[in-house]
């Protein structure tokens, strides 16, 4: 690899650039799924191929190629400038790039178990098992399951003289039910903590332990009483509030967001670098970080594609907005002299861009109530698990948010199943109302597979690990066709 | 990074020989596509890339397998079958499998051109140039796209059809500010064949022009109103109606066409208003799809709703087969409309809503195709007959099949993306919150 890498960087030099990197990259997917008593694929898909970054009078150029020669290698780098010349010709205030320490490492998810090595047979047969349980439950009409592994090996070099091999595994597993009556038709899943790591991942999932009760609270749910309209406290699962910290924490503390460097389509944020420090996100117990060192988070990896070695920081502490994710050319706008290691392309084809890492809610102090005692605290609310229906405004504010199963709470106990419910806030509202934080025995690394970011769209991943919470006066319901 | 059909077809040839399977099926695709983003009047990103990928899928009996590669050598095709045929012995047989589709006959659709393909970063940086140059003098912030490319489909069966289409596409997408960060619009094209359609400078003009005229905006509360729904808008609510069309789906009692009284579907059934009627046109000049669909079929026209009846629902082979249908699919979508303009309806509108575009919509509720999202870039207040003055954005929830019962007049439909939508007026549609964002 280091042959290439090194005719890249001087090609890229040679032209012009002031800084320049290479990223090979190696991937290989398999995705297997059955719906009912078929398997409808295994899909084995591997992909490689190259991309050069250039930087150029304060702007960029990339260009990417699959094809791995030397010929190509040269002639990518040499468009990456060209492409990079192009850019700088808009340029009225040039991109500053922070500084890098150099790395010549090797870093590698910590797995126990190649999924690339287990025996197919031994995937199908657990998907096959799991379909049949849930089948078995009567006004079940549809049960689909899978298995998803991947493999990111990637070399990254750069004109600083760093020289970076990383391997990135992630494996995970789910399933959906989908109950038909007269009533219509519902849903509910098996959504596990997808992980970076190996195959044991699928193998310590409680997937065939939960199978009968996914299935059974599908059917519940068909018959299930009407979310009520009012205004309701909320009782959140981590399996729930992952989508809701990835769409009104994670991402609008994402520093080009914040800029306006996605204004053209994902937008911009309300989370202004004038307010850091004093914007007000959410109440005193409510603490995040960005992190990915975490062990097996979704995002984690050794070294991020700016070549910045990974790490943990605060983005809201006691409820004070304090930090944002960061790149090297994002990081100088808030005057921080490093990046928080935030690159990240999905593909060799793909640029890297700023992405959303780990961001978790940090469990309450000793002393934090259990779920349970929660619930026993509540006299009317109601207790959302599961991720469903979600959407949010171009600036991270006014949002709606669905689940997968609702239960009321009334007079301390958990009672009947609730269906079509909604709630409606907007971020600091929300935040604001949080009145109880579980503690770290409940605190669970849910996690989110399939981010889309960036123009083109970008694919992501990352963790949002939390206990469970509670919300005050929520506005719920209302939501009808 | 076009191969031609000759270049794929020896490729695919190959690779079919390599098989030891019963049947084969192999799609090749390939491209190459330059992007340029630019932001806050400066361009933020430019990249070009270019690759393959070939999808193998081999079946013994009704046992299937597939893999997918990037790369063409003899070793990698060789050990893309193998991968193929070894995941195919091991797996249960498939009840659902098809056999390959015979060789078909396709329509040609010529929607390549070269001048779209060599459109170079230094070309886009040009135009971008003069977009970002307005907005500086006017003082406004922009951000946008332009992206131009071409790529290629080739596909081949051990049953000797082959099929092979080549197409160029390019797009290009602007948003203003104003400095006060209290107006915002949005204008684009995209699905482009032909570089020459591309018009940067009046696409900025309109975002401009959005952009002021929605500085300062007031809350509107919550309720029931009279939209008028621009065609950007249109679509993008509309698309969640089509993502609804599988017949198999209706018949297993899973979507909001099942039939709740005969648990069958609502095929002939009149649910919309009678003036909707939505078709395919596999041909359309202004759109020029692809001849063929994934598994060869040919693409062919379709009547979906003809005024307000369900004339026809999406069926994979297997569900034609099993339900003595043929099959059909969807290359893109075209609405009929009126003749009238959004000016005409603005004036025909006592009290209402002008919406330019939709943002973050997501399903609420699939039994009834419930969606929730938010207007963006440019909502209006309409009152007798004229746009008043500028409202803050609006969450709604609202169902796609409603609007269709609602709407009181059309504009001549024009072209948003991979489809042809008309704007629309339509009363009665749900706001629920107001949202600050710009």
């Amino acid at each position: 690899m280091k042959e290439f890498t090194d005719l890249a960087l001087d090609t890229a030099s040679r032209k012009g650039a002031s800084y320049a990197d290479i990223r090979i990259c190696f991937y290989k997917n398999q995705f297997i799924s059955a719906r009912d008593k078929i398997v409808t694929g295994v899909r084995d898909y591997e992909d490689s191929g190259f991309g050069v970054r250039a930087f150029y009078n304060g702007a960029w150029g990339f260009a990417g190629s699959s094809v791995i020669s030397r010929e190509e290698v040269q002639a990518v780098a040499s468009l990456a400038v060209d492409i990079a010349k192009a850019s700088a010709m808009t340029i009225k205030v040039p991109l500053e790039l922070v500084s890098v320490t150099k790395y010549v490492d090797h870093w590698q998810t910590p797995f126990i178990k190649d999924p690339f090595k287990i025996p197919n047979e031994k995937k199908i047969n657990l998907l096959l098992k799991i379909n049949e349980i849930m089948s078995k439950v009567k006004g079940i009409k549809r049960t689909t399951s899978y298995i998803s592994s991947t493999s990111e090996q990637k070399y990254f070099a750069s004109t600083i003289g760093s020289f970076i091999e990383q391997l990135i595994m992630r494996s995970s597993a789910g399933y959906t039910v989908v109950a038909v009556g007269k009533e219509g038709f519902e849903s509910r899943s098996f959504q596990d903590f997808p992980l970076n790591k190996g195959y044991e991942n699928i193998e310590e999932l409680p997937l065939i332990e939960n199978a009968q009760r996914v299935a059974e609270e599908a059917v519940k749910h068909l018959t299930a009483k009407e979310c009520p309209e009012g205004v309701q406290d909320l009782i959140l699962s981590p399996s729930h509030l992952c989508l809701t910290i990835h769409e009104s924490v994670g991402h609008a503390t994402e520093l080009d967001r914040v800029l306006g460097w996605e204004a053209d389509y994902a937008g911009t944020s309300f989370a202004t670098t004038d307010k850091l420090g004093k914007l007000k996100y959410g109440s005193p117990l409510v603490n995040f970080t960005g992190d990915r060192t975490l062990p097996h988070g979704r995002s984690t990896c050794g070294y991020d594609d700016d070549g910045v070695k990974t790490k943990k920081w605060d983005i809201i502490k006691e409820g004070i907005l304090v930090g944002y994710s960061t790149t090297r050319d994002t990081a100088h706008y808030i005057e921080a002299n490093e990046s928080n290691g935030c690159s990240y392309a999905d593909s060799w084809a793909s640029i890297p861009i700023l992405r959303m890492p780990n961001v978790c809610l940090l469990p309450g102090n000793q002393g934090a109530p259990t779920p349970e005692e929660l619930i026993a605290d509540t006299k009317d609310g109601i207790y959302i698990d599961g991720m469903g229906s979600f959407s949010i405004d171009h600036q991270r504010r006014n949002f709606q948010f669905g689940g997968d199963a609702f239960w009321e709470i009334k007079n301390g106990k958990k009672t009947q199943m609730l269906k079509n419910v909604t709630y409606q806030s907007t971020t600091p509202e929300f935040w604001g109302s949080v009145d109880a934080v579980c503690g770290e025995e409940d605190w669970k690394p849910w996690s989110i597979a399939d981010c889309g970011k960036g123009q083109p769209g970008q694919q992501g991943q990352m963790t949002h690990g939390s206990s469970t919470i509670r919300v005050r006066r929520i506005k719920v319901g209302g939501a009808r066709a | 990074m076009i191969l031609t059909e000759t270049e794929a077809k020896a490729i695919l040839e190959k690779l079919i020989s390599y098989s030891t399977a019963d049947e084969m099926v192999a799609v090749l695709t390939g491209g190459s596509r330059g992007f340029s983003r630019f932001a806050n009047n400066a361009m933020t990103q430019n990249v070009d890339k270019r690759g393959f990928s070939l999808n193998v899928n081999v079946a013994f009996g009704k046992k299937e397998g597939s893999s997918t590669i990037n790369k063409f050598d003899d070793a990698s095709l060789k050990g893309a079958v193998k991968r193929a045929e070894s995941i195919a012995r091991l797996l249960p047989a498939n009840p659902e499998h098809m056999p390959p589709l015979p060789s078909q006959k396709y329509q040609k659709i010529e929607a390549y051109f070269p001048e779209t393909a060599e459109f170079g970063p230094i070309d886009r940086a040009k135009e971008i140039l003069k977009v970002i140059q307005t907005c500086d003098q006017k003082e406004l912030i922009t951000a946008g796209t332009f992206s131009n490319g071409d790529g290629f489909t080739g596909i081949a069966n051990s049953k000797g059809l082959f099929g092979y289409h080549k197409s160029t596409s390019c797009g290009f997408s602007v948003s203003v500010r104003t400095q006060d960060r209290t107006g915002s619009g949005r204008a684009q094209q995209s699905n482009e064949r032909k570089i020459g359609d591309i018009n940067p400078s009046p696409l900025a003009a309109e975002a401009i022009r959005t952009a002021e005229m929605s500085r300062n905006p007031h809350p509107k509360e919550p309720g029931d109103y009279t939209v008028i729904l621009k065609p950007t808008a249109m679509m993008e609510l509309f698309i969640y109606l089509l993502f609804g069309l599988s017949a198999r789906s209706a018949d297993e009692g899973r979507s909001f066409l099942s039939d709740r009284r005969t648990g069958g579907n609502k095929l002939g059934q009149k649910i919309f208003g009678e003036n909707i009627t939505i078709r395919s046109a596999a041909t359309h000049p202004k759109l020029l799809g692809t001849p063929f669909g994934g598994d060869g079929l040919p693409a062919r026209d379709i009547t979906w709703v003809e005024k307000g009846v369900v004339k026809n629902l999406s069926y994979s082979r297997y569900w034609a087969a099993k339900k003595g249908k043929e099959p059909t699919f969807a290359m893109n979508f075209l609405m009929e409309g009126g003749d009238h303009t959004i000016e005409e309806l603005i004036k025909d509108t006592d009290k209402g809503i002008l919406v330019s575009s939709f943002w973050y919509i997501r399903m609420v509720d699939p039994n009834n195709l419930l969606c929730t999202g938010l207007t963006r870039d440019g909502t209006f207040w309409v009152e007798n007959g004229k746009i008043q003055y500028p409202i803050n954005n609006v969450r709604f929830n609202e169902s796609p099949v409603v609007l269709l019962n609602n709407i009181e007049k059309m504009t001549k439909p024009q072209k948003v993306g991979f489809g042809i939508m008309p704007g629309v007026k339509a009363h009665n549609f749900t706001l629920s919150s107001v949202s600050e964002a710009v």
